[in-house]
């Protein structure tokens, strides 16, 4: 397939320090004269969220929007679209509701998938030092054994539904699936093919882009031939540099054959951003409240 | 009640604290949504006015002072069987058998569990100006989001055509108080709103019902446990004396109001007490 005829699909996973939130937010702010609103996903299975419509500083107004002038609210799933790269992007505000996401990539993601005739899914993801599969499993089994140039941030692993043939008929027996005996947690490294310089090898069975890669070869969609998962290493903080430094591999995310997609380089923050604790102030005392 | 001062490990911000419907992390299999049951012999239609709000507004209505009814109940309930081994149980038999261990007397192979939910929150009728008040009992302990969404979808679709909603709600992330209409949002960037009322505004968004307005004050604290300052409190009382007709006594509204707040423990001072 030509790369002219390719149509991306940009999904962040709720994650650690919410970092594909936030570099969703800066591809979406910092090109938001080429990105319009297509529409708000039924967000059933996520919790609940109304807000305000976003806008970056920069733009003073809420541009991203401008395609539904009637538009006062923003919602917890949302879809762009932008032209020029053939891309469209989700913002997913909150978390999956727990036990529903299989009813979520199935009854939400899958549909987009078909409507929009996606051919490429990009799932962004992040981990840090607290999620137990994937770090005390990487410490016992040392996968990167005689690779020197190992990035310690930025892994990507690519499913290719093309070449992959009778996969859903044979599941469970190409899966490879091996148990850590430590955590019996089950984990494979079939399914995705990561490419040499990334830290991450493997995925488990209970991580969402092994449920997404699932759903995706089992629902017999013939547009897709490609799903790359694009991982970050962060810790919890402040992940607004963590994003920026995600978000610099937006070239990667969309379509690494085509050099028309250029780096974004003059990254906008959206107001949302503005102070970590939003606009309230950190209580000091009991009498300003026993919450934090 | 998880205070995060005192609290060792901080738990991830994507992590949010609400029940745990299936344990089987690594299931492949959809599960079934909740069911929502009204009674059939309701229409929304013929009231003037149906207020929405959570169990902490309640003060706002006080029963005996306005003569509230009960006229029947919202019922919701889930429930699916889920297979496989039964791990993940530890026992708390301390007859010699240490917490890690799995209880013995429960030690069965592919044993079939069948899990099950169900709520009720009940409907109540407010003679003086022919309204309807739907309070739902939120709690981040017992209730999952799932049924603040499917009960908010199945209420929006209700609403199309009435003659007067008026939503109340709380968020811990709004500065003051926000009046929101279908046309008009007063919230600004990083405000939002949460829990069933953020379900409940979205969807009658998505609806379109054009005839709703809210009313979001700020509070403090999760979910079912909500905190709100004496001023809130004020506001949202002088805020629903012009919802009654003339035959109220206003100052004696106000003052049952304010009992009902202090009993309640809503209040958020040092005089309410520290502990829950």
């Amino acid at each position: 397939m030509s790369a002219n005829f390719k149509r991306t699909l940009i999904l962040p996973l709720i994650s650690t320090g919410n970092v594909p939130q936030l570099t969703t937010d800066l591809i979406l702010h910092s090109l938001s004269n080429e990105f319009r609103f297509v529409k708000s996903l039924d967000s059933t299975y996520v919790h609940p969220f109304v807000g305000a419509l976003d806008y970056s500083l920069h733009d003073g107004k809420p541009i991203l929007y401008e395609s539904d002038p009637n538009k006062r609210f923003s919602s917890a799933l949302e879809l762009f679209y932008n032209e020029s790269k053939n891309v469209y992007v989700i913002q997913q505000r909150t978390p999956i509701i727990q036990g529903y996401i299989n009813n979520f990539i199935k009854e939400i993601i899958i549909p987009v998938i078909k409507e929009f005739q996606i051919t490429d899914v990009t799932i962004l993801d992040s981990y840090g030092a607290l999620d137990e599969s994937i770090i005390s499993h990487k410490f016992n089994n040392n996968t990167n054994m005689g690779i020197t140039n190992v990035d310690p941030f930025y892994s990507v692993g690519i499913c290719n539904l093309e070449g992959i043939g009778s996969l859903s008929d044979e599941f469970d027996s190409i899966l490879n699936l091996k148990t850590d005996p430590n955590t019996a947690m089950h984990y494979t490294n079939s399914l995705l093919e990561f490419s040499k310089k990334s830290l991450l090898q493997e995925i488990s069975t209970d991580q969402q882009i092994f449920k997404i890669i699932f759903h995706l070869i089992n629902s017999q969609l013939g547009s897709l031939t490609k799903v790359k998962y694009c991982s970050f290493f962060v810790h919890e903080g402040d992940n607004s540099l963590d994003a920026k430094l995600f978000t610099s591999h937006f070239n990667d995310f969309v379509n690494p054959i085509d050099s028309t997609i250029v780096e974004i380089k003059d990254f906008k923050t959206p107001i949302s951003w503005k102070g970590v604790y939003g606009f309230n102030e950190v209580p000091t005392t009991l009498e300003e409240g026993i919450y934090i | 009640m998880l205070f995060k001062q005192w609290n060792e490990l901080s738990i991830p911000r994507h992590e949010l604290d609400y029940p745990i419907l299936t344990s089987k992390e690594e299931s492949l299999q959809s599960l079934p949504l909740p069911t929502v049951s009204i009674p059939i012999n309701l229409n929304l239609k013929d009231y003037d006015a149906v207020y929405i709000t959570t169990k902490l507004m309640n003060p706002l209505f006080p029963k005996k002072f306005l003569n509230i009814k009960e006229v029947g109940s919202i019922k919701m309930a889930l429930s699916f069987e889920e297979t496989g081994l039964n791990e993940g149980n530890y026992s708390w038999n301390f007859n010699e058998n240490f917490p890690e261990e799995f209880d013995p007397a429960s030690q069965e192979e592919n044993e079939e569990i069948k899990k099950s939910f169900s709520f009720e929150f009940p409907l109540f009728h407010i003679p003086n100006n022919n309204s309807l008040l739907i309070s739902i009992d939120e709690n981040f302990l017992k209730l999952s989001p799932i049924f603040d969404n499917v009960l908010a979808k199945e209420l929006a679709n209700l609403l199309v055509d009435c003659k007067y909603i008026f939503v109340i709600g709380t968020s811990d992330r709004v500065m003051d108080s926000k009046s929101i209409t279908c046309s008009v949002c007063n919230l600004n960037p990083p405000e939002f709103v949460s829990g069933f009322i953020g379900s409940l505004i979205s969807n009658l968004a998505i609806q379109p019902v054009s005839n709703f307005s809210s009313i979001i004050v700020p509070s403090e604290g999760p979910t079912g446990f909500e905190k709100i300052s004496l001023e809130t409190m004020n506001e949202l009382v002088h805020t629903f004396m012009d919802q009654w007709n003339n035959e109220i006594d206003t100052q004696k509204y106000y003052e049952e109001c304010n009992k009902y707040w202090r009993f309640d423990g809503s209040a958020m001072s040092t005089q309410s007490g520290l502990y829950i």
